[in-house]
């Protein structure tokens, strides 16, 4: 039973520019809706922060690159979950990751709201000036995008590649130009010093920043579309991982060490306070990397009338992957019959998913009420379950590249993650990573971190898995499905065809030869 | 957009924009290493955008010097 077999062909004509855009996209817009949440909850030790969930991130950036290489199929962490671990763990994947992308579209349409309201013009779309109005912009949009899929209109690569270019170089510039003209090493240190948070408090700050590298899921979608991604994909992904990493360690250290051009307005109780407690509070929140660019002397006037705009787009952008992914990880798992065939439906007229598409941008809705009824900290509600989503499929990822490296080590891996070692397992030399261990510890941390400081989040989150458990366990009963086991497939004769359809020639070469020599063919047969 | 990364031009840009990284990356580790908390534990998330930065930059510069020296 070989689902793909069902689905259309995608046409592989993404290259490696478009490769590195269209995951730049999606990630890079991250950090324009973190910041200002890390330095909320993080104060003097944000760049402490960034720095630990951007180590995990780096772990588990790796360890998409190297599924994504060597099983280059759109359906990314649920797919590996599924093929590694079997169906429930690979639905729970899948769930967690749709929580993901539900929460992401209501969460960016609320950013882009929040960085056009830096406008001069635009002040009326403010969260705390306006909060009715503020909901109802978010709606429309949430609306609008919803349509658009449904008669398939999707940003094209060309469009994401000229985005991401000019938000690449206006960041370095916000960059070179802060670091150049208001940077100082000893205020940052002083900051660290004055504003050191709790231990809870850094914990928080934790789970918040590993939102800013939320979005690898794109790496497997763009493998599926990439000719020969076992060659392209490491290439533009370590490039991608590398840039992310940059921006949200610097934006950090600028931010805490930076002298602003304008003098820092009172806190709330007409205290002093500095440039980086300014950043993380409530009103700046949803817009903190136009604030922080509008305060770079000399530069910040020009980047004052851009970047909110330049923002604003990208987040618009990553909404509307949101509202594409999720229909499209559905799709996948009613397809593996993880869900029911109802998502597979396609619109008679434009061949689009719209149930998922109606349905998951139906529960941004339903997070969006409840984000709005949060009042001053709808902004970090989302937060917190974006946080809950992204550890929790991201745990399984790393259970799932061990597993699949002692389950399925014949498949040539033509990127694999430094530091492994040996062990036998079934009569089979397997290499075990231990950047793989290492990242699963600490993103499991991270899960922790979430479970312990959110409030919300902790609550919300379990329940939108029992909520999936539940829903799963009632569409495989109905279809005599095992719900603890997994549905036989031919994983190996897929894996042949997937690498075929890829264009790795050499590679299914090199795994139809090892199969051959341990007298096993490509259906499976012994 | 296509052509233009598949052209002579754009891999020179790459080389460019690489050597900056690199550069860049190896002024803020100066920068770091010279001032008065160049030994603090505060300075170590500086050090690792420094070191980030240098790492993209060779990891861009790589392909192309090994393309060149085959």
């Amino acid at each position: 039973m070989s689902a793909p077999q069902k689905q259309e062909q995608l046409r592989r004509s993404v290259t490696p520019w478009g490769s590195y855009s269209w995951g730049y996209a999606d990630v890079g817009a991250d950090i324009f809706v973190a910041l200002g949440l890390v330095f909320g909850a993080a104060a003097g030790a944000t760049n402490v922060a960034f720095l630990f969930a951007g180590l995990v991130y780096v772990c588990v950036g790796l360890a998409y690159t190297e599924l994504a290489a060597a099983y280059p199929v759109a359906g990314g962490g649920q797919y590996f979950v599924m093929r590694g671990l079997g169906d429930l763990p690979g639905f729970l994947a899948g769930w967690a990751v749709l929580l993901d992308f539900t929460i992401d579209i209501t969460l960016f349409a609320w950013g882009t709201v929040g960085y056009l309201s830096h406008l001069p013009w635009l002040n009326g779309l403010d969260a705390s000036g306006h909060p009715i109005l503020h909901f109802w912009v978010i709606f429309a949009l949430i609306a609008g995008l919803a349509l658009l899929n449904v008669r398939g209109v999707r940003e094209s690569s060309a469009f994401n590649g000229i985005v991401s270019a000019f938000d690449v170089v206006s960041e370095l510039s916000i960059l070179f130009f802060g670091f150049l003209f208001a940077f100082k090493p000893e205020l940052l240190v002083h900051s660290m010093q004055f504003g050191w948070p709790t231990s809870f408090a850094l914990m928080n700050g934790i789970s918040l920043a590993i939102i800013s590298f939320v979005g690898l899921e794109s790496i497997s979608h763009a493998a599926e579309e990439t000719h020969r991604p076992a060659s392209i994909v490491p290439r533009t992904s370590v490039a991608l991982i590398l840039t992310i990493l940059i921006f949200a360690l610097a934006y950090s250290n600028l931010a805490l060490g930076m002298l602003p051009s304008h003098p820092v307005p009172l806190d709330a109780s007409g205290h002093a306070q500095m440039f980086w407690h300014f950043l993380g509070t409530v009103g700046n929140q949803d817009k903190a990397v136009a604030v922080l660019a509008s305060n770079i002397p000399l530069f910040g006037s020009i980047a004052a009338l851009y970047v909110p705009v330049l923002g604003a787009v990208l987040l618009l952008i990553s909404s509307n992957s949101g509202v594409f992914g999720s229909s499209r990880i559905a799709y996948s798992m009613s397809q593996f019959q993880l869900l029911p065939s109802l998502f597979e439906r396609v619109h008679k007229k434009y061949k689009t998913p719209m149930v998922s598409i109606l349905t998951f941008c139906g529960l941004a809705v339903i997070e969006l009420v409840f984000a709005a009824f949060q009042g001053d900290k709808g902004y970090e509600f989302l937060g917190d379950l974006y946080a809950f989503g992204a550890a929790a499929s991201y745990t399984l990822v790393f259970v799932a590249l061990i597993a699949l490296r002692l389950r399925d080590p014949l498949t040539p891996r033509a990127f694999k993650i430094p530091g492994n070692f040996k062990v036998k397992y079934r009569g089979e030399v397997c290499e075990i990573p231990l950047l793989g261990i290492v990242g699963f510890a600490g993103i499991f941390t991270i899960l922790i971190f979430v479970l312990l400081t959110h409030q919300i989040g902790r609550i919300a989150g379990p329940s939108w898995l029992i909520l999936g458990f539940l829903i799963y366990i009632v569409y495989r009963r109905k279809k005599g499905l095992p719900v603890f086991g997994s549905v036989r497939r031919d994983w190996t004769a897929d894996q042949v065809k997937i690498l075929r359809d890829a264009g790795e020639l050499e590679l299914m070469d090199e795994l139809v030869q090892k199969l051959k020599v341990r007298g096993r063919t490509p259906g499976g047969a012994p | 957009m296509k052509a233009f990364v598949q052209s002579p031009g754009y891999a020179r840009w790459k080389l460019v924009n690489a050597v900056l990284f690199v550069l860049l990356g190896a002024g803020i580790v100066f920068r770091f290493a010279t001032s008065t908390v160049a030994l603090r534990f505060e300075a170590i998330p500086g050090y690792a955008l420094g070191l980030a930065l240098i790492a993209l930059g060779a990891w861009r510069i790589w392909p192309l010097l090994r393309r060149s020296a085959a």
